[in-house]
C-alpha cells in the first residue's frame, strides 16, 4: 500500500501521516471509523455495566467505583446524578457514534468502492474529513465525562425543558455537558452529511462498467438508502439543536415557557418544547433505519455467500428497503403518543407503522428462504447473520404493539420498550456489525479471524443478549428510568430478575472484550490471507479479485468489467458452485 | 480540495462529480431550512402559546432584490469568464452587491432591534433572527469562495478545472439565493402578514 499503483496520479512513497492518520485511502478511512467506533462501544458498554450494577443491586455498595468515579460514586454507589448521564451518554455514544458511523463508517468506505469497482470514493478528501469530524465529534463528548460538572444527563433525546436550561439546579450536566453534547453531535452531522453526501456520488457516478443498478450487491443498496435517509434526516436535527442551543445561550424561547426553577420565575414566554420533539424524531426515527439498513445488506451478503443460494427475491429486498426509507420519514410521531396528540393524528402514524411491518416482513422471508434448503456454512459471520435474523424478528415483532398509540400509552417508558429496541436496532445491528467484521475481516487486515474465538463470542453473546432483554419483556410494569426502582415496594418483585440482567450483562461486556482482543491478536498473528487463495468464502463480489496486500487504487490494472448479478450461486454452470461477476455469462447461461 | 476521483476512469456520469456533490447537498439544505420554516409554521399555529405580531423589517426587500442581481451578474461573469476584463467586472459587480446584502440584512436587524424586537423576546421575533443568520452563514460562505476565486482568476489561465469550480460557485449561489427569496416570500406573506 506504500505506493500508488496506477497511472494518473503519478507515484509516490506515502508518509506515515498520509497512510494511517490523514488518510484518503477508503480502506484506511473504514479501519479507522472501525476503532473508533470499537473504542466508543468499549466505552458506551462499560457504562451500561455501570449502570446495570446499581439497578441490580439497588442498595448495595462497591467500594471500587469510589475508587474510579471519584465524587460520583461516594461510598461506592452511583450517585442519581451521574447514573443518569451514564443512560444519557449509553444512548447517544450507542446510537450516534457505534451504530451510525461505527457501522455505516466502516461498511459504506470498505464496499462501497470495492463492490462497485471504484478505484475510492467520489470525493477522498471529503471521505477524510467526514471521520475527521467523527472523531471530534467524540473528542469533545469524550471531554464532556470529565468536566466537573458532569456530562449531559437529560436523556440522550435532550428534550427541552431538560436539556434546555443552563442551570446547575436543574440537574448534573445542565452547564457544559449539554452544551458540548450539542456541539459534538452538530459535529457528528457535519460528519454524517460529508459522509454521506460522498457515498451516494460515488455509487451513482463511479460504477465500473457493466455494474448496473440491479447488478449491485445488496449491502451498497441498503448503504445507498442509508446515505439518502441521512443526508435528508440530519439537517433537521441540526436544526432543533441550533434553537436549543440559543435557548441555553442567548435566552430565546424557542422551546421554553413559564419555567419555574428554585422557586423562581424564569423569563422565558411562548416556546413550545413539543417542537423539539418533532424535529428531534424527524431524524431519530429515520436514525433507526439509518442503522438497520446496512445491517439488512450485510446480512443478506453474508447469507447467501454462505447458504450457497442466491438472495431471494433480489429485487423484492430493494424495493422493500426503498418502501422502509420512505415510511420511515412518515411515522416520527410514534414517539409523541404520550406528548399530547390528536388522536386522529395518531391513527395515521399508527397505520404508517404498521404498514412498515409489511417491508420488514418480505426482509425476513425472504432471508429465511436464501438459506431454506442451502448449503449452509456455519462460519462465524454466518452465525451472526442468523442471528441477526432471529433477532430481528424477536424484537420486530414487539414493535408491532409499541407502533399502535392504544397498546404503546401503557406500555410508554417501560422496560418493555426498552428491550424492544434494544433487541431490534441494538444488539441486531451490532450483530450485523459482527457478521460483517468476521466475514471481510481477511480483506480489511490481511489475515484471517481466529474461528474458535469468534464462536465463544457469539454464543456467549447471543445467550447473553436473549437472558438480558427476552426478562425485560415481562417488567412492563416497570418504568425505565428509576434510578432505585426497589423504593417502590410494587417493583420488589423485580430484584432477582434484575440482577439476573445484570450478571449477564457483564458476561455479555466480557465477550465483547474478547472479541475485541480477537481483532487485535488475529490482526496482528492471524493466519495470512495470501493471493493463493484470494477469495475464501467464494464469493461472487468484486472485493474479492483484488490483491491480497492493499493498494491505493484497488486494482493494479484495469478496473474489472462486470458480466451477471453478484448472486449466482449453484447455478449448475462450470466447475465451482459459484460464478463471480466478472465471469462472462456461459452459452446457454441466462443472466438474472 | 483534492481530487475528486479523476482517478477512477470509470465513471459514468453525464455531469461532474463536483457538481452532482453540490446537487446532492442543495437536498440536505432544503432539508435544514424546511425545519426552521415547518417549525415556525408549527410554533405560530399553536394557540396555547402567545404569539406576538412581529413587522417584517423593509430592509429584507431591499437584500432580497440585491439577491436576484447578484444571481444575474454572477451569470455573466462565468458567461464571460474567458473575457479577463468583463469576468473581472461582472464578478467585482457580484461580490460589491454580496457587501450591499449583507448591508441590507444587518439594516433588517438593527429596524427590528429599533422597534425592541431582540433574539431573546416573543419566538415571533427570534426565528426572523436565526433563520436569516443560518442564511447569512451560507451566504458568506459564497462570498468567501467568490473573493478566492477573483484572486486566483487575476493572476491565471482559465481553464477547464477552473471554469468548473465557478460553475459550481455560481449554482451554489443561484441556490442560496433562491433560498433567500423562498423565506423572504414566506415570511411576507405567510407567517408576518
Amino acid at each position: 500500500m506504500a505506493t500508488i499503483a496506477h497511472g494518473d496520479h503519478g507515484h509516490h512513497e506515502e508518509s506515515f501521516l498520509e497512510k494511517y492518520i490523514f488518510s484518503q485511502d477508503h480502506k484506511m478511512i473504514a479501519r479507522q471509523f472501525l476503532f473508533t467506533g470499537i473504542f466508543w462501544s468499549i466505552v458506551g458498554a462499560a457504562m451500561s455495566v455501570l449502570f446495570r450494577l446499581q439497578l441490580g443491586w439497588p442498595n448495595e455498595t462497591f467500594p471500587f467505583l469510589e475508587t474510579l468515579l471519584g465524587k460520583w460514586a461516594e461510598g461506592g454507589r452511583i450517585s442519581n446524578e451521574f447514573y443518569y448521564s451514564l443512560v444519557t451518554m449509553h444512548g447517544t455514544i450507542l446510537v450516534f457514534f457505534v451504530l451510525t458511523a461505527g457501522l455505516s463508517g466502516t461498511f459504506a468506505n470498505l464496499l462501497i468502492p470495492y463492490q462497485i469497482g471504484a478505484r475510492d470514493m467520489a470525493s477522498p478528501f471529503m471521505n477524510m474529513l467526514s471521520y475527521w469530524f467523527f472523531l471530534l465529534a467524540g473528542l469533545l463528548m469524550l471531554f464532556s465525562l470529565f468536566l466537573q460538572t458532569g456530562a449531559a444527563s437529560g436523556g440522550w433525546t435532550m428534550y427541552p425543558p431538560l436539556s434546555g436550561i443552563r442551570d446547575a439546579k436543574v440537574n448534573a450536566g445542565s452547564m457544559w455537558g449539554t452544551d458540548l453534547w450539542f456541539f459534538s453531535m452538530s459535529m457528528f452531522i457535519v460528519s454524517s452529511l460529508l459522509g454521506g453526501l460522498n457515498y451516494i456520488a460515488t455509487i451513482l457516478n463511479l460504477r465500473t462498467k457493466g455494474m448496473t443498478m440491479w447488478r449491485l450487491p445488496l449491502p451498497v443498496w441498503a448503504l445507498l438508502f442509508t446515505a439518502i435517509l441521512g443526508v435528508l434526516a440530519f439537517p433537521p436535527l441540526l436544526s432543533a439543536a441550533l434553537l436549543l442551543e440559543f435557548d441555553r445561550i442567548f435566552d430565546t424561547s424557542f422551546y421554553l415557557s413559564d419555567i419555574v426553577v428554585g422557586g423562581n420565575l424564569l423569563d422565558y414566554k411562548g416556546g413550545s418544547p413539543i417542537l423539539y420533539q418533532h424535529l428531534f424524531w424527524f431524524l431519530g426515527h429515520p436514525e433507526v433505519y439509518i442503522i438497520i439498513l446496512p445491517a439488512f445488506g450485510i446480512t443478506s451478503e453474508v447469507l447467501s455467500v454462505n447458504s450457497r443460494k442466491p438472495v431471494f427475491g433480489y429485487k423484492a429486498m430493494v424495493y422493500a428497503i426503498g418502501i422502509i426509507v420512505l415510511l420511515g420519514f412518515l411515522v416520527w410521531a410514534h414517539h409523541m403518543y404520550m406528548s399530547g396528540m390528536n388522536p386522529f393524528l395518531g391513527s395515521i402514524f399508527t397505520l404508517f407503522t404498521l404498514l412498515i411491518a409489511v417491508p420488514s416482513a418480505v426482509k425476513v422471508f425472504n432471508w429465511l428462504t436464501t438459506i431454506w434448503k442451502g448449503n449452509l456454512r456455519l462460519t462465524p459471520a454466518m452465525m451472526f447473520a442468523l442471528g441477526f435474523v432471529s433477532l430481528f424478528i424477536s424484537g420486530g415483532l414487539t414493535g408491532l404493539f409499541l407502533g399502535n398509540s392504544a397498546i404503546d400509552i401503557p406500555l410508554h417508558d417501560t422496560y418493555f420498550v426498552v428491550a424492544h429496541f434494544h433487541i431490534v436496532m441494538g444488539v441486531a445491528a451490532f450483530f450485523a456489525m459482527f457478521a460483517g467484521v468476521y466475514h471481510w475481516f481477511p480483506k480489511m487486515f490481511g489475515r484471517y479471524i481466529n474461528d474458535t474465538l469468534g464462536y465463544v463470542h457469539f454464543y456467549t453473546t447471543i445467550i447473553s443478549a436473549y437472558a438480558i432483554f427476552i426478562p425485560m419483556h415481562f417488567m412492563l410494569s416497570l418504568p425505565r428510568r428509576y434510578y432505585v426502582f426497589s423504593n417502590y415496594q410494587t417493583f420488589n418483585i423485580f430484584e432477582d430478575v434484575s440482577k439476573f440482567i445484570s450478571v449477564f450483562a457483564i458476561i455479555s461486556f466480557m465477550a465483547q472484550i474478547l472479541f475485541v482482543v480477537n481483532i487485535v491478536y488475529s490482526a496482528l498473528k492471524g493466519r495470512k490471507f495470501t493471493s493463493e487463495n484470494l477469495n475464501p468464502w467464494g464469493s461472487n463480489t468484486l472485493e474479492w479479485t483484488t490483491p491480497a496486500e492493499h493498494i491505493h487504487g484497488n486494482w493494479p490494472g484495469e478496473i474489472p468489467e462486470v458480466y451477471r448479478w453478484p448472486y449466482d450461486y449453484s447455478t449448475g454452470h462450470g466447475n465451482t458452485d459459484f460464478r463471480p461477476q466478472t465471469e462472462p455469462l456461459q452459452e446457454g447461461e441466462d443472466a438474472h | 480540495m483534492s481530487e475528486v476521483s479523476s482517478m477512477s476512469q470509470n465513471s459514468n456520469s453525464r455531469i461532474h462529480p463536483k457538481l452532482f456533490l453540490l446537487y446532492l447537498s442543495f437536498g440536505s439544505m432544503v432539508m435544514l431550512f424546511s425545519a426552521f420554516c415547518s417549525a415556525l409554521i408549527v410554533r405560530k399555529g399553536d394557540v396555547r402559546q402567545s404569539w406576538l405580531d412581529t413587522p417584517l423589517p423593509s430592509p429584507f426587500l431591499y437584500s432580497t432584490i440585491i439577491i436576484i442581481i447578484s444571481s444575474i451578474t454572477i451569470h455573466l461573469a462565468y458567461k464571460f469568464i474567458a473575457d479577463k476584463k468583463k469576468f473581472k467586472l461582472y464578478s467585482l459587480l457580484t461580490l460589491f452587491l454580496a457587501l450591499v446584502f449583507v448591508y441590507f440584512q444587518w439594516m433588517g436587524w438593527s429596524e427590528l432591534q429599533s422597534k425592541n424586537i431582540f433574539l431573546s423576546g416573543n419566538p415571533s421575533g427570534s426565528y426572523i433572527y436565526v433563520i436569516s443568520w443560518v442564511h447569512g452563514l451560507h451566504y458568506l460562505g459564497g462570498i468567501v469562495v467568490l473573493t478566492i476565486l477573483i484572486l486566483k482568476f487575476r493572476k491565471i489561465q482559465i481553464e477547464i478545472g477552473n471554469k468548473m469550480s465557478f460553475n459550481i460557485l455560481m449554482q451554489y449561489w443561484h441556490f442560496i439565493g433562491m433560498v433567500w427569496v423562498f423565506l423572504y416570500l414566506f415570511f411576507k406573506f405567510i407567517i408576518y402578514n
